[in-house]
């Protein structure tokens, strides 16, 4: 890998801005290699340490044949003619589809408490009250208004998850530095210029947090909405072997759904993060 | 002519509802091309002029004339330089400066010309590509500069900007604007509590009270270029030092002699 990198600085020379970036991507890469390695190792020795101790695969598999029998669901297909893949794409798609839908409904619920008094004042209470709700109580009522449809998973993803986002936003509009209010002001800057160069910008940082955290949420919400109601998706073949007593069925279905968390976290939200934020020294 | 104000007053409601005055029937000339201090202690709303002059602050009455024509401040050619920077940290010196020319409606394709010139102007041509927080504070400050010459406005207002600084840098940038001001000729004015920064850079120099009144007007006649250090600005600025300090001593018997006075009549 590292070489690889340094040919192509080797290529580039002559060229400082693109040697720099090179160099600093292959720096991020290494470090991102060891924010996920480190980790993995670490959980997988004490995993494979405790499987050892415990020594009963019915409460605890051993990592190796759950890696094993995760290749084995990844690659057959099951009693109904699917793969492991088909359930975490069912997954997947509900996560992407109702963590954007919240996130959308956050900046907009947020945006719209810190500009509106009326709605700050009717509404700003609210919020608490619905972030307590239980969300478990959420999944169950909207299973049964949905009757157990994919809406149903969607419906109550957002409502769980999206209280969280609005005030994560709300905070941050409230935050913006006045100062450079007044500055886009003395310079006649146009509504637009001001919401595209000052707002947003402002905001970015706090719809990372928002969207972490909605997704957060989801990746839970969504798995627990399956396992209370659907016949498909990764939380429902959690619910059906766990029911038939396959724990190791449970930890295979497990591994492919870490991998994809762990694939948006790192391969998407951090490199994100790391170009809009590039102006932070 | 330049820029001249008329009987200007402005008062602020406190939030008790008592009226505060802040500026009381203010009239000034400000010549054009001249290097114009005002002088103040903190709370004598001079400031509030500045602001009003950008546009930022209404006021209640009086007239702001450009060029023996009455004007809305909103619509004064002006460029503003702030106490603190105020850059948007998160885009480039150059996006700094096409921001705010862009907020004036310049044409787009001057921008590029305009920023290797501003920036050379304030000596930081090799920092267009940089983040504002890679920058020192006093580099920053001459962004925020270089902001306020990229709207080539007639009349650059300046507030307090180099208070924020160490005394060294400021001294550097304190030179250089008076290099900048002699090139491009621009009118000035710049708002100051720092007595020896006023004598050094300005003209003239106006001085508010905090009841928002103009007690005192200098013209600086030393010729440039000045050192800060010359015998002849620190004999002006203690001259005006004890003029200050008997005024305001002045002012706040007076207002003690009010206030008890009020106080038999209620």
């Amino acid at each position: 890998m590292a070489s690889e990198v340094d040919g192509t600085v080797g290529d580039g020379r002559g060229l400082p801005a693109l040697t720099g970036y090179v160099d600093g991507l292959g720096g991020r890469l290494a470090t991102r290699a060891r924010q996920i390695l480190v980790p993995l190792v670490v959980i997988g020795l004490a995993w494979y340490v405790g499987a050892l101790l415990l020594d009963n695969p019915n409460q605890l598999p051993g990592p190796v044949a759950t890696l094993t029998q995760a290749v084995e669901i990844l690659t057959t297909e099951d009693f109904r003619g699917y793969t492991a893949l088909y359930h975490l794409q069912l997954t997947l798609e509900r996560a992407f589809i109702s963590s954007s839908i919240g996130l959308v409904i956050a900046i907009a619920g947020g945006i719209l408490l810190s500009t509106n008094d009326l709605v700050e004042e009717s509404l700003g209470g609210w919020l608490s009250f619905w972030m307590t709700t239980p969300t478990v109580v959420i999944i169950l009522l909207s299973m049964v208004w949905f009757d157990f449809s994919e809406i149903a998973v969607i419906f109550a993803v957002v409502a769980a998850s999206t209280p969280f986002g609005i005030v994560n936003v709300w905070e941050g509009a409230k935050d913006v530095d006045v100062d450079l209010l007044t500055m886009a002001d003395a310079f006649d800057a146009s509504p637009a210029m001001v919401w595209r160069h000052v707002y947003l910008p402002h905001l970015l940082p706090y719809l990372f947090g928002s969207y972490r955290y909605i997704l957060g949420m989801v990746w839970k919400i969504v798995v627990l909405a399956e396992v209370f109601g659907l016949s498909a998706g990764i939380g429902a073949m959690f619910r059906y072997y766990f029911d038939q007593g396959e724990l190791l069925m449970v930890f295979a279905y497990l591994v492919p759904f870490i991998v994809v968390v762990l694939t948006v976290e790192y391969g998407v939200l951090k490199p994100l993060e790391t170009y809009f934020f590039r102006w932070r020294d | 002519m330049g820029l001249r104000i008329q009987h200007l007053t402005k008062t602020f409601e406190e939030e008790d509802g008592d009226e505060f005055v802040v500026l009381d029937d203010i009239s000034a000339t400000v010549d054009e091309g001249s290097f114009t201090s005002i002088m103040g202690p903190s709370g004598c709303g001079k400031s509030t002029l500045l602001n009003i002059l950008a546009g930022l602050h209404t006021y209640d009455a009086g007239e702001v004339a450009w060029r023996g024509e009455t004007v809305d401040p909103t619509n004064l050619p002006i460029g503003y330089v702030f106490q603190e920077p105020r850059l948007l940290n998160w885009r480039s010196v150059e996006e700094n400066l096409t921001f705010a020319m862009r907020a004036q409606g310049i044409p787009e394709s001057d921008h590029d010309a305009i920023v290797g010139d501003v920036l050379s102007t304030v000596g930081l041509a090799d920092e267009r590509d940089t983040y504002p927080l890679r920058l020192s504070g006093g580099m920053r400050q001459r962004v925020g500069i270089a902001r306020a010459l990229a709207v080539d406005p007639e009349i650059l207002l300046m507030d307090e900007p180099f208070s924020d600084l160490d005394e060294l840098t400021a001294r550097n940038l304190r030179e250089d604007l008076i290099d900048l001001w002699q090139t491009t000729g621009k009118t000035i004015v710049f708002v100051t509590h720092d007595i020896s920064e006023a004598v050094f850079l300005s003209d003239e120099i106006v001085f508010l009270d905090t009841a928002g009144q103009i007690f005192n007007e200098v013209s600086i006649d030393v010729p440039r270029p000045r050192d800060p250090d010359d015998r002849d600005l620190l004999a002006i600025e203690s001259d005006l030092m004890d003029d200050f300090f008997d005024h305001m001593e002045a002012l706040e018997e007076e207002t003690a002699a009010a206030s008890t006075g009020g106080g038999r009549a209620d």
